[in-house]
């Protein structure tokens, strides 16, 4: 009977999403990776727990994938990296990286805003071959409605990783890496 | 009443309309679990266009209870899309412009899709609508501009409270899986694409204008009909229609007609024309093209001829 009251509140009620949307890559960053040589995708950890959760003005958004917005990184580089046709888990490169710093502040009444920053290493044969601190920001129309911030909050940030991987894509010595 | 009732009143009166005017935000993209027949491929290179200003668009359509779903439907399908059309081509770009697809180095295609939706629900208590279609519209040319083959498809996805309570948007990846299908296997029949023949009139591939791309809620009953569109053969400039040959055709039901892949061009020209109507219907079709036909609320049809491969014209 609780349950079916909850889900009858979900179903009736404004839909408050608490968690990361379905991450869609970019095609136009997928065509970016063309000149890779094929790649497997390692561990991305989170420096702090605090970054766990994201706060939108009282609700907080938490990773859809696995236990934390490591594995939700982890898992969006992998869908570009098979998009691509470069994802080979028996690879001899391998990227992985550490979530420094996410933040979507959705306070203002009229603009979101998005700011991430993740280090990605790329190791050749166990051997290092990249390390660098890419960031990535963002910004969008917002509204001082609640049920109308709030989920553009959301959907925000699978576009925010987009920018994110653009950014780390476009960098010379990440493309020098990875050939 | 005392100010505090009256205060309360004001504050549940306005949490109602915010909950009441929702419009709850959901994905199309469908589920990858299907595994689809293999399809010869074409040994062309494509390139398709989406613009920037079509990954942001947002488009609201009837949910249940009074309720509305938002959805970004060419961000949520441009991945699908492409990785349909990677299946038929063995090599397939991005573009946000024709302009800039016909510079695209060893493109041979260019295909430019619009998208259009539909959604609906049977419900007066819950909000994830209960049916959905997804139409995929495709006018391929070639570099020079050359209209090589033009097709649309429709894809209907309907589901139950039992079956969308865990995954809201159901009825959407349904109808988007497919209308994906769909467009996987006309691209892969379509012989015009193999052989590379251009149509003989000349028709440049435009990118639909965003305002031709408002979303309006139809009754699911009025969505596309199932039937494919044919591979053109060469076309021919429409025939005008007599009088006495538009008579009969007014005369027509629109219950036994279907739509066709230039039914909301037709929509959109009746109502620059004055005409308000609910559709425009197939009424006649030959190797040249089709004859639309919109019932305007004056009483009065308005009748249009879509030369394939070409734009329509009013009769």
């Amino acid at each position: 009977m609780k349950r079916l009251f909850v889900l009858a509140a979900a179903l009736l009620l404004t839909a408050c999403a608490t968690q990361t949307p379905v991450y869609q890559p970019s095609i136009a960053n997928v065509q970016k990776l063309n000149a890779l040589q094929p790649l497997k995708v390692g561990e991305f950890r989170v420096a702090d727990p605090k970054l766990d959760s994201i706060g939108l003005r009282g609700s907080s958004m938490r990773s859809s994938v696995g236990s934390n917005y490591g594995d939700y990184i982890e898992q969006a580089l992998g869908q570009d990296l098979a998009l691509a046709k470069k994802l080979e888990p028996a690879a001899s490169t391998e990227i992985s990286g550490e979530l420094l710093a996410h933040d979507i502040d959705i306070s203002g009444f009229s603009t979101g805003n998005g700011k991430i920053k993740v280090q990605f290493v790329v190791k050749k044969n166990a051997q290092e071959a990249f390390r660098k601190q890419i960031s990535a920001e963002s910004q969008w129309e917002s509204s001082f409605v609640g049920a109308v911030a709030i989920p553009r909050g959301i959907e925000n940030y699978a576009l925010l990783l987009q920018r994110l991987f653009a950014n780390l894509y476009d960098d010379a010595d990440f493309i020098a890496a990875t050939k | 009443m005392t100010l505090f009732t009256r205060t309360k009143s004001l504050l549940i009166a306005g949490l109602g309309l915010l909950l009441g005017a929702c419009a709850h935000p959901i994905v199309l993209v469908p589920n990858d679990a299907t595994t689809l027949p293999a399809v010869s491929k074409i040994n062309k290179q494509i390139a398709y266009v989406i613009t920037p200003a079509q990954r942001t668009l947002e488009v609201t359509t009837p949910g249940g209870g009074g309720d509305k779903v938002r959805y970004f439907p060419y961000r949520d399908l441009e991945v699908p899309i492409y990785k349909a059309l990677s299946d038929v081509f063995p090599k397939v770009q991005v573009a946000a412009s024709v302009e800039e697809a016909n510079k695209l180095a060893g493109v041979d295609y260019v295909l430019v899709p619009t998208l259009q939706t539909t959604s609906s629900s049977n419900s007066a208590f819950t909000w994830p609508p209960t049916d959905f279609s997804v139409t995929i519209s495709s006018k391929v040319a070639d570099i020079r501009g050359q209209a090589v083959w033009e097709g649309s498809v429709t894809g209907n996805g309907h589901a139950e409270f039992s079956e969308f309570k865990r995954d809201f948007p159901l009825a959407a990846r349904r109808a988007s899986a497919d209308a994906l299908q769909k467009f996987r296997a006309q691209l892969a029949a379509a012989a015009a694409l193999r052989d590379g023949a251009a149509m003989p009139v000349a028709a440049a591939v435009q990118v639909s204008p965003l305002a031709a791309e408002t979303q309006q809620p139809v009754a699911p009953a009025a969505v596309a009909a199932q039937a494919p569109a044919a591979v053109l053969a060469k076309p021919v400039e429409a025939e005008a229609a007599s009088e006495p040959q538009l008579a009969n055709l007014a005369k027509l039901e629109e219950s036994k007609l279907r739509q066709g892949p230039a039914s909301y061009e037709v929509e959109q020209m009746a109502k620059a024309a004055g005409c308000e109507g609910s559709g425009a219907w197939v009424v006649s079709s030959d190797a040249s093209g089709e004859t639309y036909k919109v019932s305007c609320k004056t009483g009065k049809p308005y009748f249009a001829a879509c030369a394939k491969g070409s734009n329509c014209l009013a009769l």
